[in-house]
């Protein structure tokens, strides 16, 4: 859940190319940036195609920047700069069965934390429990593999594709304390630390006239201890003109509780959409606006007297960017802001309103692209 | 052999097992004991029951270390402690005094620093010692904390027997996520204060009978009096608390005594 909102940030890009892709390599780079956080993430990817193959490899570096902040209820926490970083490769493969049959796999690997989030939470529970046996530096980290098939059910207007994906990660984990009959507190425990998902998807892709085309995508997941989780994804390309294309796109999401969970919590329901619109300017300059918007009514509580679940939130973003193509060559560039406004933390989750308190950040999203 | 070998085992177990049983949970409305042996964590001397008595007991087990306990600490310190404090006691004028009860030991200058930021923090009052958790387990799990417990102290109270337990609850917030303090303050002002007793009793040359009374500074209360214990005549007048009350009784001519009783006016 934490990842969700960087995970939306990126999510929100064109549809899967129909056409194998050229061999090509991108660099790009992206900051998002508010007065207590700092995130980076630069990334090179490497497309290239041979026989009935074609495949991509990403290697990936990231650094999140955080000035944690105990809450004022945490009279024994004290403020510190964090600087984490988190690296990740990913290979992703195609294979032409048939001419309208591929079948898709990929691997992602990353070490470091998924997210800032996690930082500011694992920070707590250091301070918390400084010095006492079973505390653990965390190394987090996971893996993940996707196996799945592409099938241009109509010629050239109609695709299907589906995939299983499996992923493993390991996370800070929370902690319960280990009391001695006489002493109080003396140690204490970690709590799970590690985290299986598994996933399934299909999406539909359709042309429907020359200038509309359209997308479906449903997925389920489940993972350790959390119910099960059920998106929808619709989207429509719209060519408005000749030099305009607009992109909509909404989702919707939501997660029970674990049958076995916490009474009092309630079900897990977010939604978002966005709209992006692109401007053919000259034979080389392209001009985009977008703008996006996230609501959920908070992540599913696992406890009541105390949690670090996230209170209901609601975001936006808004971006101009400009696009250039040069022969072999092309950049990419977009900034913008974006506002995260979370509903008021309640008793549980108190030591962690300075984490979930309203942000600016400013985005800027940077690109190379060159194509052999 | 081998079998009455086997039984006087059991039965040894069974009496050192029952030695070690520990005490049943109180329930809502039973008299805690207890009262007379906490230990002051301050001076490591036994808490004296006069500064308990005439006093409504909130008594907060915590451990500095547990986030439930920090989290509800300022909470108690602004909506019980300085509610009350700024009213002068409950609707009829007792004070309440916040006990902490501390579950963590002194065992290192760390813990024992700790638990006294905390206490200075949080304004805690009075604090006593339960490392052990013993009073802590007389009123429910000891698997955790906060647990936060009322007591009524008043000798007097017409609503509860002294010491008698008024509200117990484990933890801070329930799943109905029901407001605590709501709670706490709904069985706080539970406690009714009693009609008080009277300190001197006096009849001026003119007739007039004058009472010094001890009670509650809100509680309102009326006279009656009886020459025969049977008919009973009140006083129209409501008697204000802890003042002297001059009241002039119609002259007894053939009465030899006279009994006074004074009652709420509630």
């Amino acid at each position: 859940m934490n990842l969700r909102l960087l995970s939306w940030l990126g999510s929100v890009g064109g549809f899967v190319a129909v056409a194998a892709e050229p061999a090509a390599v991108e660099f790009a780079a992206e900051t998002q940036v508010s007065s207590d956080i700092r995130l980076t993430q630069s990334a090179v990817t490497w497309t290239d195609s041979a026989g009935l193959w074609q495949w991509s490899v990403t290697a990936l570096g990231a650094t999140s920047g955080v000035d944690y902040q105990p809450a004022p209820e945490d009279i024994f926490g004290y403020a510190t700069s964090l600087l984490e970083g988190r690296i990740a490769g990913s290979v992703q493969a195609r294979y032409a069965v048939t001419p309208r049959l591929t079948a898709l796999g990929g691997v992602n690997a990353y070490a470091g934390y998924a997210d800032y989030q996690s930082i500011w939470i694992n920070q707590f529970y250091q301070q918390s429990f400084a010095g006492l046996p079973g505390l653990e530096e965390p190394e987090p980290g996971g893996v993940n593999g996707s196996l799945g098939f592409r099938w241009e059910y109509q010629a050239a207007t109609g695709f299907v594709e589906s995939s299983v994906t499996r992923a493993h990660d390991v996370i800070a984990p929370g902690y319960d304390e280990v009391i001695d009959p006489d002493l109080g507190l003396v140690a204490v425990t970690p709590l799970r630390s590690q985290l299986n998902t598994v996933g399934w998807s299909v999406k539909f892709e359709n042309v429907l006239t020359p200038r509309l085309r359209s997308q479906l995508e449903f997925r389920l997941a489940t993972q350790t201890e959390a119910g099960l989780r059920l998106s929808g994804v619709a989207a429509l390309n719209y060519a408005v003109a000749e030099n305009w294309v607009l992109r909509g796109e909404t989702g919707y999401t939501t997660e029970a509780p674990e049958e076995s969970g916490t009474t009092g919590t309630t079900q897990f329901r977010s939604g978002w959409g966005s709209l992006v619109l692109n401007r053919r300017l000259t034979e080389h300059w392209w001009l985009s606006f977008s703008g996006r918007g996230y609501a959920d009514n908070g992540e599913i509580q696992d406890s009541i007297s105390f949690s670090t679940s996230a209170p209901p939130v609601t975001a936006w973003q808004g971006s101009v960017g400009v696009r250039a193509v040069f022969g072999s060559h092309s950049f990419k560039l977009s900034g913008g802001p974006y506002f995260v406004n979370y509903g008021p933390v309640d008793f549980s989750t108190l030591f962690f309103a300075n984490l979930y308190r309203d942000r600016t950040y400013g985005v800027i999203q940077a690109a190379y692209r060159f194509e052999f | 052999m081998k079998m009455i070998r086997q039984l006087v085992v059991l039965v040894a177990g069974l009496w050192v097992g029952g030695l070690s049983l520990p005490a049943a949970t109180y329930q809502i409305g039973n008299v805690v004991t207890e009262v007379t042996n906490l230990v002051d964590r301050a001076t490591g001397q036994p808490v004296p029951l006069s500064q308990l008595e005439g006093k409504i007991l909130f008594i907060d087990f915590f451990a500095h270390w547990c986030p439930v306990c920090r989290g509800a600490a300022p909470q108690i310190l602004t909506e019980i402690d300085d509610y009350y404090e700024t009213r002068h006691g409950n609707p009829d004028g007792v004070p309440i005094l916040h006990i902490g009860a501390n579950l963590q030991a002194d065992s290192t200058p760390a813990n024992r620093n700790a638990t006294t930021t905390f206490i200075q923090t949080y304004r805690v009052p009075l604090t006593i010692q339960d490392t052990s958790r013993r009073f802590q387990g007389r009123f429910g799990p000891t698997s955790g904390q906060p647990t936060f417990v009322i007591i009524n102290g008043l000798t007097n109270s017409t609503s509860h027997r002294p010491w008698e337990l008024i509200y117990a609850r484990f933890s801070y917030q329930d799943s109905l996520q029901t407001r605590p303090i709501t709670q706490f303050r709904s069985a706080i002002d539970s406690v009714k204060a009693g009609p008080g007793r009277l300190r001197s009793f006096g009849i001026e040359p003119d007739g007039t009978w004058t009472f010094d009374l001890e009670g509650g500074p809100r509680v309102r209360r009326r006279m009656e009096w009886s020459t025969d214990l049977d008919d009973w005549r009140s006083s129209d007048a409501i008697i204000p608390a802890d003042a002297t009350f001059p009241y002039r009784l119609p002259a007894p001519s053939a009465a030899s005594s006279a009994f006074i009783r004074i009652l709420r006016a509630d």
